[in-house]
């Protein structure tokens, strides 16, 4: 008898499922599309994305991702509030100073944590620090050098007037002597600038040894995804920061992958960039990708003190900590 | 097999065997030696480097610390931090404080690489031995942070600056006062602890010891990558346990995929991980060695013992095979052959015993004995096909009873009249257990060929045959009644003179439901064949069974299926029929298809007299059916129509103003089937609008101060008016006197319809447009009325402002609207608890108990326990939803009220509600109950749910005191239930009547929060108030009264 109760029942709830089954059909949903607008044109500055992708880590959140790649006057954030990219790369610095211009983006993790710029004399020419400065001419490229400069020359109780500042052009004017100081980017044009000069001694000076500490590449999403879709924003993190890692401790696949990106870049200088890049990346205290609320305060600070900003803002609302305290503390 | 082979592989076996044992537990020794050897040596070389590793910073603290103390660097640093930089005494200081102090302290210890002297102030570097660091600045360094506390071991890190990994030993440097000024600050020799962890003369070829830091990366060099420090993340097993703040050993897979055996120690001062690591493969190797020495030696002493067995063999194999051989011609019919040996041994003897016998057998002849004999084996196999092939029809007989019949006992008088065509028996019966398998019952019993009436007496399975066949699922067979047991019916048996039985279980799903038993006045009666038959029968019959039970458990759940379908349409209908509304539906001729009892009851017809038969047109008077005429044939198109406003004529002749909304339901193609019309009884306000209509006419005729907005005009030229009739259209009363009224007062696009009723001399009321002087307009609602005036044949028209009235009407149809649509929602939810709910609850309940029935025995308890929570909580949430339905459903019962004796009802649900009282001392006080005008049904449901909850907040009360009564306040009984217990937080009481509101925790007092929602309803709808009065932990009083009324 009780056997057949539940024969019964079972015939009963069989047919129950199957008609709720063929409602909805368990399946695996399609990967969710996500773009990212890359800082600067395919290279090995992004090779941990690119493993990321190339090893499936992406694949493996269910994500399916393309890379835009950035360049001369590409709009690093608009594409965020139209939601035509979901991601971008950008500098820390400016990232405070569009989010104080009313965007809402906000920062989710820091790929450079410690900034590539350098300002670069001859070791004959006696510049070897700031203090050295007064009387020549130094070259800088962009608006983040001009503050990290001056952030620096203000820290030192140096006179801004007393250097000479012209605008970057290339790399001629410091080989053949008209400029003392050039500026350029460790894991970027210090590696040709370093072949161009061949044997003749540098001295590289950091703006992170007198005081100023500025976060660089970081990676941003808007306000809107952040808050009604934080899986996804989860996902794609945790995906590009095990990318990150496993470029660092697997060179030749990360190369390798960059160079399906950079096709058109030469494999020497990638895998130099590559190479250098890893300080950056890994600086050892810290996990990848980490940021500490004390920078981003130094960085706001610089940027307000300097005028830069629209006006006050509440740094902490620039950042969250939300998924990297997440992926992080998830981690065996 | 040979015997030369046996006796090699014999042989074989003796020799391998032990040497396989001994061999194994040598090795097996070795081998945990040798593993216990190196887990000790690794954990050793791992706690030699980390004391090492620690007396290495601890030297150089110490160092830092003493040359920070020293009265002359104080003196000097206090100049340097204090003085210009341009200064010659800080020239001096700065001199001496590099050639005589740093340089000379860098001399002496090569542990240190660097020293700087960092300002306190600032983070700023004034001296370093690295010329390139002076003027940097390191403010934001841990180490300078910390180190102006105190002495500070940083961890190791990557500098930009240097290029490298690097790590800081600190130290505050204090002035003569005691306060921090500067910081001392040295950059450690990172080499050293390389050294250190992979310079040891214990180090094997693969051994390497090195440091992980707690992002998992090795921070010192890796033996198989120079290249790893701070590049190499290491996730093994050993560092993933160290870094989780364990030290230990194990054998595991290292950073390169290796297996390896590692000792590790957490060093939680410097948040670091110390591992020593051996390749496996070379901690081994002496294992292996020793495996392949023991197999070696194992294989040569095999080799021996199979040449010593070949020799035997031969020795003992020559003789036999000439033996066989022999065997061999004799069987082939040579009868002369003889093996002739002449060998003395047990062999020998044999071969001429063997002679002998051939010499013997040549003389003798075939018997003839053998032909008989076969014959009678060919008599017999044809006997047994016959029985077979009886057997077989019996069966297939078995088959069409039980494919022809459901009713189980024709199944079983079927199966023992071919039972007893097979095989004679005394008795025979089928024996089925109840459900548990406590109990078994004769169902059905014969003596030889006679069906005797089985007593209908359950008889326990405890101590009966039945529980050894529940217990062992196998036939029994007694060929002695009584010799494998002796069980309650034994004796029984044995009285009656039976001597022999066979019981076969019958079996369902690995079940035993019952047994056909079968028993004999013979002893031993059974054969084999017989006990065959009998198990197959048995299993036929289970079949049968299972397939009746199942039979009559689909009957029984379409009756149910049936009751239920019956059930949702009766209240369907009631829903349909007593809805405050009348329905209709009429077909594409516009006679009636289907109509409600609401409606029928306010025509004055029957059912009979209308559906198929009357048109709703005829039904309407003259000017009404005009209206209809016009709309239906719009409304025949899919066009619904909203507030019709209709005059219908009842049976007995008089009119029933009725508004109409109806929708049309239309095929595919567009044509007409049916309309679903509601109509709502208009009467009311057309009443009213006649009664005010007439006294606003006295009130006119006899004031011309009314508050009316009056004028009189003859041929459209207003002759009076007064101040209100001229405010209402912004002019003052003497502007408008004389001047034609109409293109004054009405909207140009209502002029034209105005004329036209003024015409039709149409006294009104009817609706226009007001148009007042700044141009904006309002619906206005004008009453005219001829008189005289001043011996002048005029008309005096009352015009009221409506817009106010429009609003209302407006608002109303929409509150229909609504009302129409929160209707369905209610059926439609109704509809959605009573089965989605419920199915995913039967699934989830249903599901439970198979798995408490299946799998019980591979459960552990626990889960078998929660098991029945997920079952208790299925059918909890079962019990909400009823109650919640019944709850909904209270809001269109009719009440069916009638004089109720709330005396004996209470007893009665006293009565019901016994098991909460047993085992408890309630002492129950019933007052003064008088007699009200209720619904009996739903005021029981208010004792029951009060008289409940009353038990139940009182389970903790010894005794339990409950007192039922009734005050007389103010002319209103007002009803009371009393109890003395828990009570609760009056301010809380506003939540007490709410749906699924519960004042006290589920786990504390059962319940599903609807009890009191469900009483508070029931006296609402009789027109009365509940309340209640309560102290925590004194008791609760429920008070209510019930509307007064012979109604």
């Amino acid at each position: 008898m009780k056997k057949h109760a539940k024969l019964l029942i079972i015939i009963v709830l069989l047919s129950g499922f199957a008609a709720a089954c063929g409602q909805n059909s368990v399946k695996e949903s399609p990967p969710d599309p996500v773009a990212v607008q890359l800082k600067w044109v395919h290279q090995a500055q992004f090779a941990g994305f690119y493993v990321a992708k190339e090893q499936g880590f992406y694949t493996e959140e269910n994500l399916d991702v393309t890379f835009i790649p950035g360049g001369v006057g590409v709009d690093l954030y608009q594409g965020l509030v139209d939601q035509k990219v979901e991601f971008s790369v950008a500098g820390a610095d400016s990232v405070v100073v569009k989010r104080s211009e009313g965007l809402p983006i906000v920062a989710i993790a820091t790929t450079y944590r410690i900034d590539p710029f350098v300002l670069v004399a001859f070791a004959d020419s006696g510049i070897s620090s700031p203090y050295d400065f007064a009387g020549h001419t130094i070259s800088l490229s962009s608006i983040s050098n001009d503050i990290q400069f001056q952030a620096m020359m203000t820290n030192l109780g140096l006179d801004l007037s007393e250097v000479n500042i012209v605008p970057y052009t290339d790399n001629a004017p410091f080989l053949n002597g008209e400029i003392d100081v050039i500026n350029s980017f460790v894991a970027g044009s210090l590696i040709p600038l370093e072949a161009a000069i061949g044997d003749r001694a540098i001295n590289i000076i950091w703006p992170g040894d007198y005081g100023v500490h500025f976060y660089s590449d970081t990676i941003i999403t808007s306000d809107s995804l952040a808050s009604e879709q934080p899986d996804l924003v989860l996902r794609f993190l945790r995906a590009t920061l095990k990318g990150h890692q496993y470029a660092i401790e697997n060179p030749e696949v990360a190369l390798d992958a960059t160079m399906q990106y950079a096709d058109n870049q030469d494999r020497a200088v990638q895998e130099a960039m590559l190479v250098a890049s890893v300080p950056l990346i890994h600086t050892g205290d810290d996990q990848i990708g980490w940021m500490r609320a004390e920078v981003w305060e130094g960085m706001y600070q610089i940027l307000l003190e300097q005028g830069n900003l629209e006006g006050p803002i509440d740094i902490t609302k620039v950042y969250t900590m939300q998924f990297l305290k997440e992926i992080y503390e998830q981690k065996p | 097999m040979k015997l030369a082979t046996k006796l090699i592989l014999t042989f074989l076996l003796f020799s391998i065997v032990p040497l396989t044992v001994v061999g194994f537990l040598a090795f097996d020794n070795g081998r945990q030696a040798i593993e216990q050897d190196m887990t000790d040596h690794l954990l050793s070389t791992t706690l030699l480097k980390k004391a090492e590793f620690g007396t290495w910073i601890d030297d150089s603290k110490r160092d830092l610390r003493a040359m920070a103390a020293r009265p002359g660097f104080q003196q000097i640093t206090t100049v340097l931090v204090s003085q210009d930089s341009t200064s010659p005494e800080y020239r001096s200081a700065y001199k001496r404080i590099r050639e005589d102090g740093f340089d000379l302290f860098l001399q002496e210890q090569s542990s240190f690489l660097e020293l700087s002297l960092i300002r306190a102030r600032d983070g700023r570097i004034l001296v370093s031995t690295y010329d390139s660091l002076e003027g940097k600045y390191r403010e934001s360094e841990p180490f300078f942070i910390e180190g102006q506390k105190d002495t500070y071991v940083e961890h190791i890190t990557y500098s930009m600056t240097l290029g490298e990994q690097v790590m800081h030993i600190s130290t505050p440097v204090k002035d003569e006062t005691g306060t921090v000024v500067a910081v001392l600050s040295a950059h450690m020799n990172l080499d050293d602890i390389s050294a250190i962890m992979t310079q040891h003369s214990g180090l094997r070829e693969t051994e390497e010891t090195y440091l992980v830091n707690t992002f998992n990366f090795m921070i010192t060099g890796s033996r198989f990558d120079a290249d790893a420090r701070l590049k190499q993340t290491v996730y093994s097993e050993g560092v993933n346990a160290c870094l989780a703040g364990h030290d230990g050993s194990g054998f595991y897979n290292d950073y390169r995929d290796v297996p390896v055996i590692g000792a590790y120690q957490w060093i939680p001062e410097h948040e670091l991980c110390i591992v020593t690591e051996i390749d496996q493969s070379e901690a081994f190797q002496p294992i292996v060695d020793l495996r392949n020495g023991i197999l070696f030696i194992g294989l040569g002493i095999s080799l021996v013992v199979m040449g010593i067995g070949v020799f035997f063999a031969r020795t003992i194999t020559g003789p036999v095979y000439r033996l066989v051989k022999g065997t061999q011609e004799i069987a082939s019919g040579n009868l002369a052959f003889r093996v002739g040996t002449t060998a003395k041994d047990e062999i020998g003897q044999l071969s001429r015993a063997f002679d002998q016998m051939v010499e013997t057998l040549n003389m003798t002849t075939v018997s003839r004995d053998e032909l008989a004999s076969e014959v009678i084996e060919r008599t017999r196999a044809e006997e047994e096909s016959r029985r077979y092939a009886e057997r077989l029809a019996a069966i297939n007989r078995l088959d069409h009873i039980i494919s022809s019949s459901l009713n189980i006992t024709q199944i079983y008088d079927g199966f023992v009249k071919e039972l007893l065509a097979l095989i004679p028996l005394d008795r025979t019966s089928i024996v089925l257990l109840n459900d548990d398998r406590s109990q078994w019952q004769i169902m059905r019993q014969w003596t030889q060929d006679e069906p005797m009436l089985a007593p209908d007496v359950w008889y326990p399975v405890r101590a009966s045959v039945m529980e050894w066949l529940v217990t062992n699922l196998v036939p029994l067979l007694e060929n002695e009644i009584g010799e494998h047991g002796d069980w309650s019916e034994t004796e029984h048996l044995r009285r009656e003179g039976l001597q022999s039985r066979l019981l076969v279980p019958l079996i369902i799903r690995d079940q035993v439901i019952g047994a056909l038993t079968a028993a004999s006045r013979q002893p031993s009666a059974f054969s084999e064949e017989e006990q065959q038959i009998l198990i197959s029968i048995a299993d036929q019959l289970a079949i049968a069974i299972q397939k009746s039970q199942l039979y009559e458990q689909v009957q029984y759940h379409a009756a149910e299926l049936e009751q239920r379908v019956l059930e949702r349409t009766a209240e369907l209908s009631d829903l349909y029929n007593n809805a405050p509304c009348g329905y209709h539906s009429l077909d594409s001729d516009g006679v009636f298809e289907r109509i409600n009892d609401t409606e029928l009851a306010w025509l004055g017809y029957t059912r009979d007299e209308i559906v198929g038969k009357v048109k709703f047109r005829d039904l309407l008077t003259p000017a009404s059916a005009q209206i209809f005429d016009r709309e239906f044939a719009d409304f025949e198109a899919g066009n619904g129509v909203n507030n019709l406003e209709f005059e219908m004529v009842r049976k007995d002749g008089t009119i029933m103003p009725v508004l109409l909304s109806a929708t049309a339901s239309l095929d595919p193609e567009g044509r007409y089937l049916i309309s679903r019309s509601t109509i709502i009884d208009h009467t009311e306000r057309k009443q009213t609008e006649a009664e005010l209509l007439e006294s606003e006419e006295k009130f006119r005729r006899f004031s011309d101060a009314a508050f009316e907005a009056i004028v009189l005009h003859e041929n459209g030229v207003v002759l009076d008016a007064n101040n209100q009739y001229a405010e209402m259209f912004g002019y003052t009363r003497e502007e408008i006197l004389g001047k034609q009224s109409i293109p004054l007062t009405v909207a140009p696009e209502a002029i034209e319809d105005m004329r036209e009723k003024i015409a039709a001399g149409s006294a009104g009321p009817y609706e226009s447009i007001g148009l007042r002087r700044d141009g904006t307009r309002f619906p206005m609602e004008i009453r005219i009325r001829e008189m005289d005036y001043k011996g002048r044949r005029v008309r005096m028209a009352a015009v009221m402002n409506i817009t106010e009235r429009k609003r209302a009407e407006e608002a109303l149809q929409q509150r229909t609207v609504q009302l129409e649509a929160s209707n369905k929602e209610l059926e439609a939810f109704s509809y959605s608890v009573s089965h989605d709910l419920r199915a995913p609850l039967r699934a989830m309940d249903g599901f439970s108990r198979i798995l408490l029935d299946e799998y019980a025995p591979d459960l552990p308890n626990e889960a078998q326990r929660y098991l029945g929570l997920v079952r208790d909580n299925a059918r909890q949430m079962g019990s909400l939803i009823d109650h919640l339905l019944a709850f909904s459903r209270l809001g269109r019962q009719q009440l069916k009220k009638e004089s109720v004796a709330l005396g004996d009802l209470v007893q009665a649900v006293l009565v019901d509600l016994k098991t909460e009282q047993e085992g408890r001392k309630v002492e129950v006080v019933i007052g003064d109950l008088p007699a009200c005008q209720a619904d009996p049904t739903l005021m029981r449901q208010v004792f029951a749910n009060l008289l409940g909850n009353a038990l139940k907040f009182t389970k903790t009360r010894e005794p339990a005191i409950i007192e039922i009564g009734c005050n007389n306040q103010a002319d209103e009984p007002v009803y009371f239930v009393k109890d003395n217990g828990v009570g609760f937080d009056m301010k809380y009481a506003n939540k007490l009547f709410g749906v699924f509101q519960r004042l006290h925790r589920a786990e504390d007092y059962e319940g599903t929060g609807v009890g009191l929602a469900t009483v508070q309803r029931i006296i609402l709808r009789h027109g009365g108030r509940i309340w209640a009065e309560s102290e925590l932990d004194k008791g609760t009083t429920f008070y209510f009264t019930i509307e007064k009324g012979d109604s």
